[in-house]
């Protein structure tokens, strides 16, 4: 491992910077927020990060009363580095709910792109933040951006909670895409990686989608019913969305005994129903 | 053990003791300071025996001095308390009721002690003080968390002495408040369930259970709730509530997940206490009330954890349930998931994998998976040779296949049950099912046996009855009337009140009529209608009565019985109506029956009536033969230009050879024609074909081929049918075009003529050409040398359509089959019934004997043979290449027999008949005659004429 020197003052040209830099193309965007840079061993700076040497360093600048200095930090010396620009979740969703999806896909490009470079550097509580982006990124319509969003934060954020969420949401951004064949395969290896009577159905449930769009609707009958007979009355995210897939693919084949049992159920089960999600969107 | 600061943070407030004597033990004698703070001490590390006997010792030391007096009803609390918790409740009961006595009404642990009393009335089994006294304490502030918490007390008070329903109801009526909160309002519904549970109301208990979410998140008893559930789930299935016992066993996780979630509520409740006690450090009673509140509670769960942790695991027997009560309340497909999971499951104990297989293989026969359910028993049968269940699993299979009519497989695995298993209680069923299936296969002596050696060896058995009836059924169905009719009638006076008794009655009547026993038919079904109104035989006993009634001559009442026959079976009421129409035609009542099939034609039913086109086509027929060619035009061109396109409307065929009869098209009045039907055809098929319309193209293409056909034009029909079968695909094609594209290309010798008959059979399975798709198949199998093949189809046209065109002919290749597989006197017996047949009268029944002929020569029986052929000779003179046959036959096997004069009166015979010339047996006969006539004439012993 290439151990960088630590608080090696360079200089101040921006021109050295730039030529010593490997920097992502995220990281030339201007940053107009300082960011707060604070050391295991000192106070917090705070300054521009402005890209990543090799494959730990960070390049940060810190401006001067004339012209400004460049560090050069190795990642293991950072305690943290924070964005001082605010990351309005609400502010996103609310676009989203006035349709105004380009307004909110700029914003959410506005606090993920500069961050993106840095992910390895930020609070657990700032990746996490930004974990709520890729649904977000996904519902303004660029799937593409959610998948590379989330398979860049899986490799920085920690805990299974939080790594379980991001797989499921590049699953649901190839739903997207649509990539059917890449969708398949991930589903499956979902499938296979969850356990029954686990906390989602997200796998079966894109499963099931994919056939239906098919007009496989055995195949999908088969496919929703299992996280629906393996689930118990804990709770299992997009079990209802299993639900409406297999009632819908009961109604197709006929087979309405199944489908009104499968309704009676729903409801007895306290889960929402289609009525009950009007508003809200299909796989969240 | 309960933290102590907080108390002694009060004590040495009371007592006004310096900070250096708290939380020490030091020596009684030093006095009463000494001996209170001992107690005090003691009270805070939670001894509680040694703080009462302290409390006590001062008490009897210092009770007399001022300084104890006026300390007394302080320490009354703690004393009370510390008894209490060291097991001495009458003490404590006494000190308690000392101090809400003595004290001030607003005194600071009054609320305190009075929880204490009715805790320490409870310990001591006296109900109605504890009762009272926790009712008392939450007078003043109900919902006061503490308050709430003591109705769960005062509702154990009542459970655990007796009252329970008294118990039960404050629970209730606590769960059911909504000021109370949500996991208080879990745990005293859960206990409410619990307790009914106990007194074995389990119904009372699956309602409660179901009458709300639980609060899964917070609640504390969560392996508590997953029992009651399970326990729930099995009394709703006793009572068929199938739909809640899921809901109910929906409540249990796995047990691995139960255990993970209870281990984690067990650390939450923890935090919760540490978060609740936080905060009443400085309060006592708050603090003791709370501590002993989760005390409890946490060992509870602790208990329940460790129980948990070391039983076995309910998961699969639970899942085996839940699979179970999918099945039953007609949910296969989730059944057939969880089944499946425990089958396939090596780690589990043989019951329940033995279990899981049968009722996968009951869960896929719901499905009509039948396949799966064959293999499901095979890999039972290969993984458990010797287990009980596997009969139960192996009659499925059995069942499996009689559903996709591979009737000799289900025969044998039902023969390998009977003989495996010779005690079981379900061999009458086997049996009468092995019955069944040789009775489908139509192997009827097969099926006769067997239902007789089931009623000799079970004469009591429950569906004797049944076996009887189809006992009766297997004479039926091969026309041997007067067996069928010795069964059912002696069957119908036993089956007197059984639930069978309207279907014997029917299938008696039925045999009556078939026996041409009119007037007996028509008084059993009589009787039928009248005593069995509302039986489902009762509909299509009406129509057999018209039939019936039609067999007498009687065609007024006849009539009248048709016209009874109300319309709530629409197939049945066609029949009905096409009957009366019959009727009408017969006696050449046109105006009725235009009218007649008009009527029903143009009837305002809601239902589509089947038939249609061919009631107008009917319609249609009347009016032509009631010298109305241009109205019967108009209708047969309006009726094809409305149904000619439909695969399923009936008579089309028909309808358009009607409309090439001449004067159809003639101008009304006048012997002009309008148009010739030859142009009119090709307009039409031309117009069809453009339009994609291929079900009327078609049948006009059919039309025209016959045309062709009719001119001699065999090639250019045949070129026609060639181009529909091109065109149109199989599935727009209607049965009759299917039909005989399949015999013109089974004609040319093309083997995929059986997709078109099989097309035919599937699409059309009642349809009038499905005998002829029989044959068609039959034939295909014939000449592949498929005899095995041959002789199922064949055996299925004469049972389904015995009465149709072809039954002579199939009735000889099925004896041509049957001699190929070996079986001589069963083609023997196919040919004597040929001979019984009047329609087939004339060269069939000449093809017949020469046809028994050959097989008594095979047979060894010469002489029969011999007799045989002379029949046809004798008789059948018309058909001179049978003749030339028969002549040929005998002369050689009386050859054979050594009777060379009769052999050469026959060559004779033969040779003189110059019709015979042309035959290939001539040249031989005469060159056999000139060899005979040269040899020195010699008298033979043998005369042979039969």
């Amino acid at each position: 491992m290439n151990f960088l020197r630590s608080s090696i003052i360079i200089f101040v040209s921006i021109i050295s910077i730039q030529a010593q830099a490997v920097a992502s193309p995220e990281s030339n965007l201007e940053l107009k927020s300082p960011q707060q840079l604070t050391l295991y061993n000192g106070a917090p700076l705070e300054g521009y990060a402005r890209g990543r040497v090799d494959e730990n360093g960070l390049v940060f600048v810190v401006p001067l009363t004339v012209g400004e200095a460049e560090y050069t930090y190795d990642a293991r010396q950072i305690k943290s580095l924070r964005f001082t620009d605010e990351v309005n979740i609400e502010q996103i969703e609310s676009l989203l709910s006035l349709e105004r999806r380009d307004d909110a896909l700029a914003l959410i490009e506005q606090i993920y792109l500069p961050r993106a470079a840095y992910l390895d550097l930020l609070s657990e509580q700032d990746r996490k933040t930004l974990c709520e982006l890729v649904p977000l990124a996904r519902h303004a319509g660029d799937p593409y951006l959610a998948v590379g969003m989330a398979r860049r934060l899986l490799m920085a954020v920690e805990g299974e909670a939080h790594t379980s969420a991001l797989r499921d949401q590049i699953l649901l951004a190839y739903l997207d895409l649509p990539l059917p064949d890449e969708t398949r395969k991930l589903a499956q290896a979902w499938i296979a990686r969850e356990p029954h009577y686990g906390p989602s159905a997200l796998g079966w449930v894109v499963l099931a989608q994919l056939e239906i769009e098919v007009g496989n609707w055995q195949a999908a009958l088969d496919i929703a019913l299992e996280p629906i007979v393996f689930s118990s009355q804990y709770p299992m995210e997009y079990l209802h969305d299993a639900y409406d897939m297999a009632i819908l693919a009961a109604e197709t084949l006929g087979d309405t005994p199944q489908a009104e049992a499968l309704t009676d159920e729903l409801e007895a089960r306290g889960l929402p129903t289609p009525e009950d999600r009007k508003a809200g969107h299909a796989h969240e | 053990m309960p933290p102590l600061r907080p108390t002694a943070w009060i004590i040495i407030a009371i007592l006004g003791l310096s900070l250096s004597l708290r939380a020490e033990l030091v020596p009684r004698e030093q006095g009463m300071q000494a001996t209170l703070q001992e107690a005090m001490t003691a009270y805070e590390r939670g001894d509680y025996a040694r703080a009462a006997e302290a409390f006590a010792y001062t008490q009897a030391t210092y009770g007399q001095e001022d300084a104890y007096r006026d300390l007394e009803l302080q320490l009354l609390p703690y004393w009370g308390h510390a008894c209490r918790q060291s097991g001495n409740s009458t003490q404590a009961i006494e000190l308690f009721e000392a101090y809400l006595t003595r004290a001030d009404p607003h005194a600071q642990h009054r609320h305190f002690v009075t929880y204490q009393l009715a805790e320490a009335y409870q310990t001591e089994n006296m109900v109605e003080q504890a009762a009272a006294t926790y009712q008392r304490y939450r007078a003043h502030d109900p919902y006061r968390p503490e308050a709430l918490v003591s109705v769960l007390r005062e509702a154990e008070l009542y459970l655990n002495s007796g009252q329970t329903e008294t118990g039960i109801q404050l629970l209730l009526s606590f769960a059911n408040s909504p000021q109370v909160p949500r996991t208080l309002r879990a745990q005293a519904r859960l206990r409410a369930v619990q307790a009914t549970q106990a007194i074995g109301d389990d119904t009372r208990a699956a309602d409660i259970l179901l009458s709300a979410p639980w609060a899964i998140d917070t609640m504390p008893e969560l392996a508590v709730l997953a029992f009651s559930a399970l326990r729930a789930g099995d009394a709703l299935m006793r009572e068929l509530r199938t739909a809640d016992a899921i809901l109910a066993y929906r409540l249990v996780p796995p047990h691995s997940q139960l255990v993970t979630l209870q281990q984690a509520r067990l650390q939450q409740l923890e935090q919760i206490r540490q978060q609740r006690l936080l905060p009443l450090a400085q309060s006592v009673p708050a603090f003791a009330f709370w501590q002993d509140y989760f005390t409890a509670i946490i060992a509870s769960v602790q208990s329940q954890l460790e129980a948990l942790r070391s039983m076995e695991d309910y998961t699969p027997g639970w899942q085996l349930r839940l699979g179970q009560a999918f099945l039953r309340d007609a949910r296969p497909r989730e059944a057939t998931l969880l089944f499946r999971l425990l089958a396939e499951d090596n780690t589990l104990p043989t019951d329940i994998r033995t279990n899981a297989f049968y009722c996968w293989a009951m869960a896929q026969s719901e499905l009509e998976q039948w396949d799966k359910v064959v293999d499901i028993a095979k890999a039972f049968q290969q993984i458990y040779p010797k287990q009980p269940l596997l009969a139960q699993t192996s009659y499925l299979a059995a069942n499996a296949y009689q559903q996709q009519e591979q009737h000799s497989a289900a025969i044998e695995v039902l023969d390998w049950l009977i003989q495996s298993y010779p005690e079981h209680r379900e061999q009458p069923r086997w049996r009468f099912t092995r019955g069944l299936n040789s009775a489908l296969a139509q192997d009827y002596p097969a099926a006769r046996e067997a239902f007789s050696r089931c009623l000799e060896l079970y004469p009591n058995s429950h569906d004797k009855l049944q076996v009887k009836l189809w006992l009766g059924l297997c004479w039926f169905f091969p026309r041997e009337y007067k067996h069928a009719i010795s069964v059912l009638d002696p069957l119908l006076a036993e089956a007197k009140g059984h639930p069978l008794e309207a279907e014997i009655a029917y299938r008696r009547a039925m045999t009556l009529y078939a026996m041409a026993e009119y007037i007996s038919a028509i008084d059993a079904l009589n009787w039928l209608i009248s005593d069995f109104p509302d039986a489902p035989q009762t509909l299509p006993a009406q129509v057999l009565l018209g039939d019936a009634l039609m067999g007498t001559g009687d065609y007024q009442a006849a009539s009248e019985q048709f016209s009874n026959v109300p319309d709530t079976d629409p197939a049945l009421y066609a029949y009905a109506v096409f009957q009366q129409g019959k009727i009408f035609r017969a006696q050449q009542n046109y105006p009725a029956m235009i009218a007649h099939f008009r009527s029903y034609a143009e009837s305002s039913a809601l239902s589509p009536r089947p038939r249609l086109a061919e009631a107008l086509y009917w319609a249609g027929w009347g009016l032509a033969q009631a010298g109305k060619p241009e109205q019967a035009r108009q209708l047969f061109v309006e009726t094809f230009a409305r149904y000619g396109n439909d695969p399923q409307a009936g008579e089309m065929g028909e309808l358009l050879h009607a409309l090439g009869k001449q004067d159809i098209w003639s101008a009304a009045g006048t012997n002009a024609r309008v148009m010739s039907y030859e142009t009119w055809l090709e307009q039409e098929r031309a117009a069809a074909r453009e339009s994609g319309e291929f079900t009327r193209y078609s049948r006009l293409s059919l039309a025209s081929a016959a045309l062709l056909r009719d001119a001699g034009k065999t090639n250019k029909a045949d070129n026609i049918l060639y181009d529909i079968l091109e065109i149109a695909p199989p599935e727009q094609i209607d049965a009759k075009g299917l039909t005989e594209l399949g015999w013109l290309l089974t004609r040319q010798g093309f083997s995929h003529a059986e997709e078109l008959f099989s097309q035919q059979l599937e699409m059309y399975p009642k349809n009038r050409y499905t005998g002829r798709s029989l044959y068609g198949l039959g034939t295909l199998a014939a000449s592949q040398q498929n005899y095995t093949e041959a002789e199922q189809w064949l055996a299925r046209f004469q049972a389904e359509t015995p009465y149709q065109a072809d039954a002579a002919a199939v009735a000889l290749l099925r004896a041509e089959v049957l001699l190929q597989l070996g079986q001589p006197a069963e083609a023997m017996d196919v040919c004597e019934e040929l001979l019984t047949m009047k329609a087939a009268r004339g060269r069939p029944h000449a093809e017949a004997l020469l046809l028994m002929a050959t097989i008594s020569q095979e047979q060894g029986e010469t002489t029969k043979a011999i007799a045989y052929a002379q029949r046809v000779y004798t008789l059948y003179r018309a058909y001179p290449d049978l003749l030339s046959r028969a002549y040929w036959q005998s002369a050689q096997w009386f050859l054979k027999l050594g009777d060379m004069n009769a052999a050469k009166r026959t060559l004779v015979e033969m040779t003189t008949d110059p019709r015979l010339d042309d035959f290939s047996e001539h040249d031989e006969a005469l060159a056999l005659l000139e060899e005979l006539t040269q040899r020195e004439p010699v008298h033979h012993k043998i005369e042979v004429t039969p």
